[in-house]
């Protein structure tokens, strides 16, 4: 069960595969996905619908129910608060019970949808305060009430025995991350936490973030459909398309020297506040983002591609390639399209 | 020849009734003495935050809510008070794109039926054979095989239902085309088309639209002029790019500043605006912005701030003239 993990890494993903076996179909989410994730760092996860950007963060908090049909392959190592070195795929379901929650957490797109209606707030809090590091009833309180002051929320004592209807969903949004921090998890993944929310809403809860992480130190793992909130929150980006990711690199360098067509064409088709005389029309990506069931043969992206070279692009699936240290690439003519990328 | 514009509205208020939180009855205003004018072929986008009204405003120039007072001039002619039969030849001159690709399309008729639908109402062709050529030509206008028309919305996606349900606004032929958040629920790369697509027939068809959305850049986009909603009321009215230039009104200052910017590169300095928008069930006092504001002063809890002129086409809704 003990693997190995470099001493900076905190997580390592390896050759990661979710299938689902359907009455419609074999449905590929994510297919061969490698990723790793240093200690205190913040990476985002990006992509469009279909991507596999959720699905790969429910396969590493192993949310993906073990079900005839579904097959999960590869490896999802992560250094334990202990400094052993589990797969998190390997582990039975009770072990993984101890670890989740615990030492991963998970944040979700709709806080009012996370939360159990029918119980206080400060029950949802301290439940996991009790569970996981054995504290009685009293002291649980006591840390839910230091984790909501912690999160800004005025007058956390009352806000305890409120109901998840009595608060606003800004308020709900920090109820949840005051939940998922309550044990002190090493990892947060957080799948889309601010998409459902205002941008006057959105940019307090991204400078939230920023700032537990800077008193807790932990990673984080980012999924989001924004590339806004990406550039502003994290240090690495890896880009998926269709199940795989198709460019990994830093941030600046994902937005600065994109490799791969698909991730220059979505920097290009969002939109931007204009402020000079710039025409308006926007710079769209043809065709269809495919699904899961139907994936085209080799790269995904060549059908939409205006680079793409047949008998080559179509021919197999490229690998990932480093293109420079650090940057990461999954394009057959990434070469020849370098000096574009310059331009 | 005519000099009405094509769609006036003045002081439209929406007021439900309801029970606060503590359970007595209550009045809550959406919608209060909102006033703006669209001309004929001209975009205005309706920018605001959850709770602002601005869906509710566009459901109430439509009348699918009745609005509690104000008026609603098409053409010069107020239509809030009129019958839903005196209505009828009004509606055929305005009609509604949806948020949801996904719900606002019938799974059960053809994507031929449900374009076709509004021109057999209307009048405006007379047999099967008529209504499947012109069904044709919008399937084209908008984008999509004419050989679509005979399959049902679920053989389509999310982008190409959005582009069926442009194509069912168009076949009215109507003037004015009312668009609620047509696209935030489709990806990135799926808006861009669609943004796209509404600039395009919007060019071709000289149609003016009121383009309701909360991200301020799609909008700055697609519309010619925006107005900022906050709690029911417009705050401030300008040219699309000169507000995003440079906004008169602190709230536009602070939706701008929070609008986050795709470029690692750029750390813009943030307005931290704090709090969240309050109940329209009880608002702040005078201006209904003031606690949220880090310019208030005393004053403006004493009187609502009107909807003023501020020079060069512009208008704000806030007494300071010595901010911004």
């Amino acid at each position: 069960m003990n693997g190995t993990l470099k001493d900076d890494r905190l997580l390592s993903v390896e050759n990661l595969a979710v299938r689902f076996h359907t009455e419609d179909g074999l449905a590929q989410a994510v297919q061969d996905v490698s990723l790793t994730l240093g200690r205190s760092e913040t990476m985002a996860l990006i992509g469009e619908s279909g991507a596999g950007k959720s699905a790969t963060g429910m396969a590493v908090m192993g949310l993906i129910p073990h079900e005839l049909g579904v097959e999960i392959t590869g490896s999802v190592k992560f250094r334990r608060r202990d400094g052993s070195v589990v797969d998190l795929l390997k582990l039975s379901p009770r072990a993984m019970r101890d670890i989740r929650g615990n030492e991963i957490a998970m944040i979700f797109q709709e806080p009012l949808s996370s939360l159990n209606p029918v119980y206080t707030i400060g029950d949802q809090i301290a439940a996991s305060i009790m569970l996981h590091q054995g504290l009685g009833r009293r002291a649980a309180r006591a840390g839910a009430i230091d984790m909501l002051d912690r999160l800004g929320i005025p007058d956390p004592k009352a806000r305890l025995d409120s109901f998840p209807h009595q608060i606003s969903g800004g308020m709900a949004q920090r109820v949840m991350i005051a939940m998922a921090l309550a044990c002190r998890p090493s990892l947060l993944i957080a799948d889309e936490p601010t998409t459902a929310l205002d941008v006057t809403v959105q940019a307090q809860m991204l400078d939230l973030l920023r700032s537990l992480q800077a008193e807790f130190g932990m990673s984080i793992l980012f999924i989001t459909h924004n590339l806004g909130v990406a550039a502003q929150l994290t240090e690495r980006i890896a880009v998926m398309y269709a199940g795989r990711v198709i460019e990994q690199a830093s941030t600046e360098d994902v937005f600065a020297r994109p490799r791969m067509p698909y991730t220059r064409e979505l920097l290009a088709s969002v939109p931007r506040i204009v402020l000079d005389d710039k025409p308006m029309r926007l710079s769209a990506i043809p065709g269809e983002v495919p699904n899961a069931y139907r994936q085209p043969r080799g790269c995904a992206f060549h059908p939409r591609c205006r680079h793409a070279d047949p008998g080559r692009c179509d021919a197999a699936v490229p690998s990932l390639e480093l293109c420079e240290p650090g940057h990461e690439v999954r394009c057959v003519r990434w070469r020849e399209l370098a000096p574009e990328a310059a331009a | 020849m005519n000099a009405a514009p094509l769609l006036a509205v003045d002081g439209l208020q929406m007021r439900f009734r309801t029970r606060s939180a503590s359970g007595e009855k209550a009045d809550l205003y959406a919608v209060d003495d909102v006033s703006f004018r669209v001309e004929r072929g001209e975009v205005l986008g309706l920018v605001g935050e959850s709770g602002s009204g601005k869906t509710t405003v566009g459901r109430s120039i439509l009348r699918i809510l009745e609005p509690s007072k104000g008026e609603i001039r098409l053409d010069g002619t107020d239509i809030s008070h009129l019958s839903a039969r005196a209505l009828r030849p009004f509606r055929r001159r305005m009609q509604l794109v949806f948020q949801d690709p996904f719900s606002s399309l019938n799974p059960r008729m053809t994507v031929g039926d449900a374009i076709g639908e509004p021109m057999l109402i209307h009048g405006i062709v007379r047999n099967r054979r008529e209504k499947r050529e012109k069904v044709a030509e919008l399937l084209s206008l908008v984008g999509l095989p004419t050989d679509g028309m005979d399959r049902h919305p679920h053989a389509f996606s999310g982008g190409q239902r959005q582009r069926i349900g442009i194509a069912r606004a168009l076949a009215s032929s109507p003037d004015l085309i009312v668009a609620d958040e047509p696209v935030s629920a489709l990806d990135v790369s799926i808006q861009a088309q669609v943004v796209n697509l509404l600039l395009d027939v919007r060019a071709r068809l000289g149609l003016a639209m009121l383009f309701i959305a909360h991200d301020l850049a799609v909008v700055e986009h697609v519309a010619d002029r925006i107005a900022v909603m906050y709690l029911g009321r417009i705050v401030e009215v300008a040219e699309s790019r000169s507000l995003c230039r440079r906004p008169l009104h602190p709230y536009t200052e602070a939706l701008l500043s929070a609008v986050p910017v795709p470029d690692p590169a750029s750390k813009a300095e943030r307005l931290p605006l704090k709090g969240e928008i309050p109940s329209p069930i009880d608002p702040p006092s005078g201006c209904v912005f003031r606690n949220r504001c880090v310019y208030a002063l005393a004053e403006c809890a004493e009187a609502r701030p009107l909807l003023r002129d501020a020079g060069d086409g512009r208008l704000k809704a806030c007494i300071r003239d010595d901010i911004l």
